[in-house]
């Protein structure tokens, strides 16, 4: 007995040493998720205006178009005007959609104050959206980790690195500078660490978005910012 | 005089017997062959088929949201196969779920520029045991799905849209019975088409609030498709 207690009293001491040698990166050893939540990042894309480019050479060209065809053929009789649509009916058709929720008590761990925010972008352009959403970790520990990032890219002409985000206390003043998302989908499968902290903590989140020039535009883009929680 | 009427009645004879002869020989009168545009217009009565099928493929369900490997479907007890409602079952307050196969739309007109295809919920989603409500577009999201043959790459994670309360005249819609929409004024379409007929596959996501208390949820979508 005396023979095991030596080795085991060793390797407590150090395991100890290190937690405190390594300070907080080290306790990742020994915390495990707790809550993860998504926020839907919704950017509507308008194309940007259409400037006119007047023409290379000076001398304006006159078109004349003439047009033969044979005597008693028909004339353009494959060019009938488009019918005219009139009283149409509007058929509707429902679905119903039902859930039966049950308390979580642990909904609160984790949330956010919206479930999705949009973002209002002209191709070509960066927009930034103030504290475009809020998340809250509230537990009772004095240690928590949390991580973020998004679920995937916009489209494959627009990486979600192109949206950045400044987060911070929200009692707090801002980073100096905003950092692209990492993308779990791209990003083998990992979230960046955006702190660590305890308690209760809300974070406000600026996002600045900077929309490709060459995404298809009118059109709506999503992604899915997520949080997840470690303690 | 009998003998000079003779002659009168044979020189009328005569006299219509040239005319003829020379109308024969008269080359044939321009006008005969004149052109001309003829504008036609016509009103054509559109017809639109809208067949909604919940539940379309085997494997539809309820599937909650996590990363790695993807929990098995499985739907509320109003879900069947090509029918019922799209029932999520049992869920948390604020997690989010993913309800894979829900709605299949098959849109046929005669339009020959397509169609518009609207999707809106008739009210919030509404607890029917303590009549609190939540959002509906904090609350119910859709995202396109796959025919089922090609299967649903899809997850609790996938990005989607929110469903909108409808700001039109809403008719009806209790828990058994569906409602109807009137509109003044439509929404952005939730999809559009250039041909007359196309279909559609849906999933569905539940983002439940924190704050939604227990109990039964329902919200009627409607499904609306107006000729371009």
């Amino acid at each position: 007995m005396r023979s095991l207690r030596i080795p085991a009293l060793v390797f407590i001491a150090a395991v100890v040493l290190i937690a405190f040698a390594a300070g907080g990166r080290s306790l990742a050893l020994f915390v495990s998720q707790r809550d993860q939540i998504a926020v839907d990042i919704i950017i509507n894309v308008t194309p940007p205006p259409v400037v006119y480019k007047g023409p290379s050479v000076s001398p304006d060209r006159i078109l004349t178009r003439v047009q033969m065809r044979a005597e008693g053929s028909g004339e353009r009789f494959d060019a009938l005007p488009a019918p005219r649509l009139v009283a149409q009916n509007t058929p509707q058709q429902p679905v119903k959609v039902q859930a039966e929720v049950t308390p979580n008590p642990y909904a609160t761990l984790l949330y956010s104050n919206v479930s999705f925010v949009t973002v209002n972008a002209v191709a070509g352009t960066t927009v930034t959206v103030k504290c475009a959403y809020t998340v809250t970790a509230s537990t009772t520990v004095s240690y928590f980790q949390l991580y973020h990032g998004l679920s995937n890219d916009f489209a494959s002409n627009f990486p979600g690195g192109d949206v950045a985000n400044n987060t911070y206390i929200s009692t707090a003043t801002p980073q100096p500078t905003s950092t692209p998302f990492v993308v779990y989908a791209d990003d083998g499968g990992k979230w960046a660490l955006l702190g660590t902290n305890g308690y209760k903590q809300t974070y406000c989140v600026d996002l600045t978005v900077t929309v490709p020039i060459g995404v298809q535009a009118p059109a709506t883009y999503s992604s899915n910012a997520v949080y997840t929680i470690y303690f | 005089m009998r003998s000079d009427g003779r002659r009168t009645r044979c020189g009328g004879w005569l006299a219509t017997a040239a005319v003829i002869a020379v109308c024969a020989f008269l080359p044939p009168v321009r006008s005969l062959a004149a052109t001309g545009n003829v504008t036609l217009k016509w009103s054509m009565q559109t017809i639109i088929k809208v067949t909604l099928t919940p539940n379309y493929y085997v494997g539809f369900g309820t599937v909650p949201a996590v990363f790695g490997t993807q929990p098995t479907p499985a739907p509320g007890p109003a879900a069947t196969l090509d029918g019922g409602s799209v029932d999520f079952g049992n869920v948390l307050s604020g997690k989010d779920y993913l309800y894979k196969y829900a709605v299949q739309l098959t849109v046929t007109t005669n339009s020959s520029t397509g169609f518009n295809l609207y999707g809106e919920g008739a009210a919030d989603f509404y607890n029917i045991n303590d009549n609190t409500t939540q959002p509906l577009d904090q609350t119910l999201y859709y995202l396109p799905s796959t025919n089922g043959v090609t299967p649903d790459p899809n997850t609790g994670f996938s990005p989607s849209l929110p469903f909108y309360r409808t700001s039109g005249a809403v008719s009806g819609g209790s828990f058994t019975n569906p409602p109807t929409i009137t509109y003044t004024t439509y929404p952005a379409p939730i999809a559009s088409s250039s041909v007359p007929s196309q279909t559609f596959y849906y999933d569905y996501q539940l983002k439940v609030p924190p704050s939604a208390t227990a109990g039964t949820y329902y919200v009627w979508v409607v499904y609306t498709v107006v000729a371009q």
